[in-house]
């Protein structure tokens, strides 16, 4: 080669193997990287990959019925599909977002306000619910566009249905979706569970949830479901390593609840507010229980607005408060049947003392207590007292017992404290005693005149209608006690028997039998007695017992009360009526009684005295 | 001609590169292919991926027919004149309306291709022609003067496109060439390896998962004793060496607790994109899990389950190796790295065989061309180095990369048949 020197080919050598020595470093690097990757670290990018890949979609698990105690359906679910907006999703797609709420009918302007407040306050970008309970327009017209509108989601979910309507609604109950609060306190819901939030539903929640589901799912990167998960993965994977397994439905709740007899009841008490129970003193099976006013549980069934919520919750007739539990009256003159009780036991007066003549009034003091009858009823012994209800006959009672007297008597028939029925919110009352009149009034300050107003039921006392009622059951029981309640088995969706209603009875020892059947037979008279103050309850052909009440109520008309049980020999029913601002409970409430017990005991139509 | 072609033609250059491309149709059809029973999930651009390189593959096979013809002298002859179209070409690019926010694309006729590869080319040939001069000493300050300005021209311009990843080719096949020139070894170690030490340190030390960084930077630290000790003859560099990294690597964590907290997440989110899954290292974290998930021999061809759902984002372009390192597990991942090997090694003992200094040149740039994408590249997919969109050579989806790799491969075996000429 003329003009070029031969290089100098070991300078050369020297670069290439320093060349070669880099770049297999590098390349030896990599392969160890990739060894780490591949081999040392793949059963975790395997797990990674996996659950890139597979969600575990929740099948949210039907809630069990709630059954009448035939079987009949009381609560039932219905599918409902809900309209769910995903916010990451609509950034993409906002003049979409306007054509799809034209389409669907929905306010866009107020829709955007919403999602902002929600991404605010959700920043994890979880969807908001748009429509709770989409219409079958609106249905169709997302199933055909889901293309066009991927930022809204059709949710099946099932909802309560109440196919009776407002039939024995606050025994029932009502459900709501769960709120973050609950979430947290407990730590095993999850959003959108619907929880028992009142009646039979929250009593027994535990047992009517079902458990969830689980279905595994393939989807893409944009959470599109894409098949089931067997098309890549074995079902055996999918169960073992990802938990998929079935929803199971919640057990059926049936209830001691006769549907036929609480039509009746329903129909029969056409009173604006107050309640009707009716109960077997046999085993505290509660048959018919009314609370009014009423409202319809179905109106859940569409989704509530908060508006909607708070204009029912804060309702000046207040449609959700439960009046069988939560309501506290005074017992009135039903609560002379105590009083009797508590003088004769304490040997204050025996069956056949006779009092201080009824003119009509009694002077305590120089005070002045009204009889009901203004007539007077002339002198009485204690059964006479009781069938006509002779407030000055328990006046000179109330004068000879003292606070405590009444208050160990009450507390033996159960007033003062909860029954123990299966409902929530249950009031106990107020059943006062020495020291509470001290506390109330300050001690020496408050005199006999309290226990005057004590002795016929008026006053400090205060007690609910099932109290009233669980009360008179004793006396029908001739000192049985017995815990109303309301479910009476419960079966799994197998029909195993997951729980029976457990009959507690409590035989209350210190009651003396004789002065308890010998006010059941002057409770007797109040019906069939010439005299009696209950005789628009009775029946041709059937031994009722029962006792009226009329309670003062100083903020308008008096409360009718009656309180019954028959047949007077071996009682099937107990029942307790309270109707508020009716007036006289012998002229309001005791023919409410005759029509309920001629419907549980004489059902058939032409056999009905009405 | 024949007879010569037959003996010298390096088969080892040419059996790899068809190999290569034949496993980056495969992975592209892999990509565009679902499975019955899914539902589609992939765009329908996707699924002509495979037939549309198929067309840019027989191109590319005939450009490299073509390279393997015409004598060498050629290009050395119009290398100058090469240079100056491909610069024109990629000035041109910035008169076009842009496309995705970046101005890398030029269409002439209805063929669209990116300059910026082609440059590539004109980069190797014009160094090459200018190193190869006998009185171009590169430690000459005038001759590095102009090398740097070659490169800084059209390293300037495609930074500004903006396209990071392909402009940091042209430092790479600078130095490289360089060094082969005879740039003293000893000046060439100590500007890179402090730049080197600094990048492993903040790796090391701020990485989130439990990482190999710490360990990299040991290893790289005893290969700098280890080239200081080999260099022990001038101990002055030596020291010198050894002291700055030292230093980097002391005061670099330093530096960085003056920093503001989000000056450290930004520069972390560039060295370690796994911090921030959703955001920039999303697509670091879904190769990575694409590759771990493959195993050791893989999920089988088609169905990679990453690639498949679409989890893998540029798995047909720029992480196309992870979509064959998921289906093909350790040994195709290493498999691939080993064909590229063969290339880059085969293509080192032929610069060193060639028997002209152009050619010579050539050669090493082409060589050092393929190594910086294949390990940036990979490096990116395993995360080792950071995310920049530099395709993989004949298997990363695109016409003007696979073209103008197919015209080096030609290159290569053009030099292999006349290697004893000057």
């Amino acid at each position: 080669m003329p003009g070029i020197e031969p290089r100098d080919d070991s300078v050369l050598k020297a670069r290439r193997s320093s060349l070669l020595f880099l770049l297999l470093g590098i390349l030896v690097l990599f392969a160890l990287r990739l060894f780490h990757l591949q081999v040392i670290r793949h059963e975790y990018y395997e797990k990674l990959a996996l659950s890139n890949r597979i969600q575990r979609e929740r099948i949210m698990a039907p809630r069990g019925f709630i059954r009448d105690r035939e079987g009949a359906k009381l609560v039932v679910n219905v599918p409902v599909y809900q309209i769910d907006i995903l916010p990451a999703k609509v950034r993409m797609f906002v003049e979409r977002l306007e054509l799809a709420c034209d389409w669907l009918g929905i306010d866009v302007e107020r829709l955007k306000t919403n999602l902002d407040a929600w991404v605010e306050r959700y920043p994890d970008g979880r969807e908001m619910t748009v429509v709770q309970a989409a219409d079958k327009r609106q249905i169709s017209i997302l199933r055909e566009n889901c293309e066009l509108f991927p930022f809204f989601k059709l949710v099946m979910k099932h909802r309560r249905h109440y196919p009776e309507g407002s039939l024995a609604a606050h025994v029932l109950g009502y459900v709501g979706e769960v709120t973050d609060e609950d979430i947290r306190r407990s730590g095993k819901l999850n959003p959108g569970d619907q929880i028992g939030r009142s009646g039979v539903e929250f009593a027994y929640n535990e047992y009517l949830v079902g458990s969830d589901g689980v279905k595994v799912v393939e989807i893409n990167v944009d959470g599109v479901r894409v098949g089931e998960v067997d098309v890549i993965l074995e079902e055996r994977t999918a169960v073992e390593f990802l938990g998929s397994r079935p929803s199971e439905p919640g057990n059926d709740v049936y209830l001691t609840i006769d549907l036929g007899l609480q039509r009746s009841v329903e129909r029969i008490f056409a009173w604006n507010k107050g309640s009707v129970i009716v109960m077997n003193p046999a085993n505290g099976e509660i048959l018919a229980a009314v609370s009014r006013p009423v409202y319809d549980p179905n109106i859940f069934l569409y989704g509530m607005s908060e508006e909607q919520w708070k204009e029912l919750d804060e309702d000046p007739d207040k449609l959700l408060f439960n009046r069988i539990v939560q309501a506290t009256y005074p017992p009135g003159s039903v609560f002379k049947i105590v009083t009797a009780y508590a003088a004769l036991s304490n040997g204050v007066i025996t069956t056949g003392t006779r009092l201080k003549p009824c003119s009509g009034s009694y002077r305590f003091g120089n005070r002045r207590f009204g009889c009901w009858k203004p007539a007077g009823h002339g002198a009485l012994a204690c059964r006479g007292a009781i069938e006509q209800s002779c407030d000055v006959f328990f006046y000179q009672l109330g004068e000879m017992l003292t606070a405590d007297m009444f208050a160990s008597a009450g507390g033996l028939f159960g007033l003062g404290a909860k029954t123990g029925i299966d409902l929530p919110s249950e009031a106990s009352g107020i059943l006062p005693d020495n020291d509470y009149y001290n506390r109330r009034f300050g001690k020496g300050k408050w005199t006999k005149g309290l226990l005057l107003n004590y002795s016929i039921g008026q006053g400090e006392i205060l007690t609910t209608p099932i109290q009233i009622c669980a009360m008179t059951m004793v006396f029908a029981n001739c000192g049985k006690k017995v815990t109303p309640h309301l479910v009476r088995k419960i079966l799994s969706p197998e029909g195993r028997v997951l729980y029976t209603g457990d009959v507690r009875v409590d035989v209350v020892r210190r009651l003396d039998r004789k002065i308890l059947e010998f006010i059941g037979t002057a409770m007797e008279d109040v019906v069939s007695g010439d005299t009696g103050t209950g005789r628009a309850a009775g029946l041709p052909g059937l031994r009722i017992a029962g006792k009226t009440g009329t309670v003062q109520n100083p903020h308008g008309e008096d409360h009718a009360l009656f309180v019954a049980f028959a047949p007077v020999d071996d009682p099937e029913v107990v029942l307790a009526i309270v109707m508020e601002n009716a007036g006289h409970g012998g002229a309001m409430a005791a023919p409410v009684a005759r029509k309920i017990l001629s419907a549980y005991f004489f059902p058939v139509a032409g056999a009905r005295p009405e | 001609m024949a007879e010569r072609f037959v003996h010298d033609f390096d088969w080892l250059i040419l059996v790899p590169a068809l190999l290569l491309i034949g496993f980056g149709l495969l992975t592209l059809y892999s990509v565009g292919h679902v499975p019955d029973g899914i539902r589609e999930t992939i765009q329908p651009e996707e699924s002509r991926y495979f037939e549309k390189q198929l067309v840019r593959c027989g191109i590319g096979l005939v450009v490299l027919a073509i390279a393997v013809v015409i004598p060498f002298g050629y290009f050395e002859w119009t290398a100058l004149a090469t240079y100056i179209v491909c610069l024109v070409f990629l000035l041109a690019t910035f008169l076009l309306e842009p496309s995705r926010g970046a101005s890398r694309w030029i269409s002439i006729g209805g063929l669209r291709f990116q300059p910026s590869e082609f440059m590539k080319i004109g980069v190797i040939f014009l160094l090459a022609k200018f190193l190869s001069a006998k009185r171009n000493d590169p430690n000459n300050l005038r001759v590095l003067a102009v090398s740097f300005a070659i490169v800084c021209v059209p390293f300037l311009l495609i930074v500004k496109q903006p396209d990071l990843g392909t402009s940091l080719v042209f430092p790479a096949l600078l130095i490289a060439m360089l060094y082969w020139r005879g740039l003293n070894e000893g000046i060439l170690i100590l500007i890179i390896t402090p730049v080197i030490s600094a990048f492993l340190t903040v790796y090391s030390q701020w990485t989130l998962e439990k990482d190999s960084y710490p360990f990299l930077l040991l290893v790289f630290f005893l290969l700098i004793l280890v080239i200081a000790y080999r260099r022990r003859r001038n101990i002055f560099q030596s020291i010198v060496l050894v002291g700055m990294n030292l230093a980097v690597m002391l005061i670099v964590p330093n530096l960085w607790n003056r920093l503001q907290v989000y000056q450290q997440k930004r520069i972390l989110a560039f060295l370690h994109p796994e911090s921030d899954i959703l955001g920039a290292g999303w697509q670091v974290y879904q190769s990575k899990v694409a590759i771990g998930s493959g195993g050791f021999l893989g999920k089988q061809f088609l169905h990679g389950t990453q690639k498949l759902l679409a989890f893998l984002p540029e798995r047909h372009s720029d992480f196309v190796y992870s979509v064959i390192s998921e289906e093909l597990g350790y040994l195709g991942a290493v498999g691939i790295l080993v064909l590229f090997a063969i290339i880059i090694i085969r293509a080192l003992y032929l610069a060193t065989k060639m028997k002209n200094r152009f050619a010579s040149m050539a050669t090493l740039g082409i060589c050092a061309y393929f190594a910086f994408h294949v390990i940036v590249n990979t490096g990116m997919t395993v995360g080792l180095a950071p995310v920049t969109g530099l395709p993989l050579p004949f298997m990363s989806y695109g016409g003007s990369s696979m073209i103008v790799s197919c015209f080096l491969i030609g290159l290569l075996l053009n030099f292999s048949i006349r290697f004893h000429e000057y």
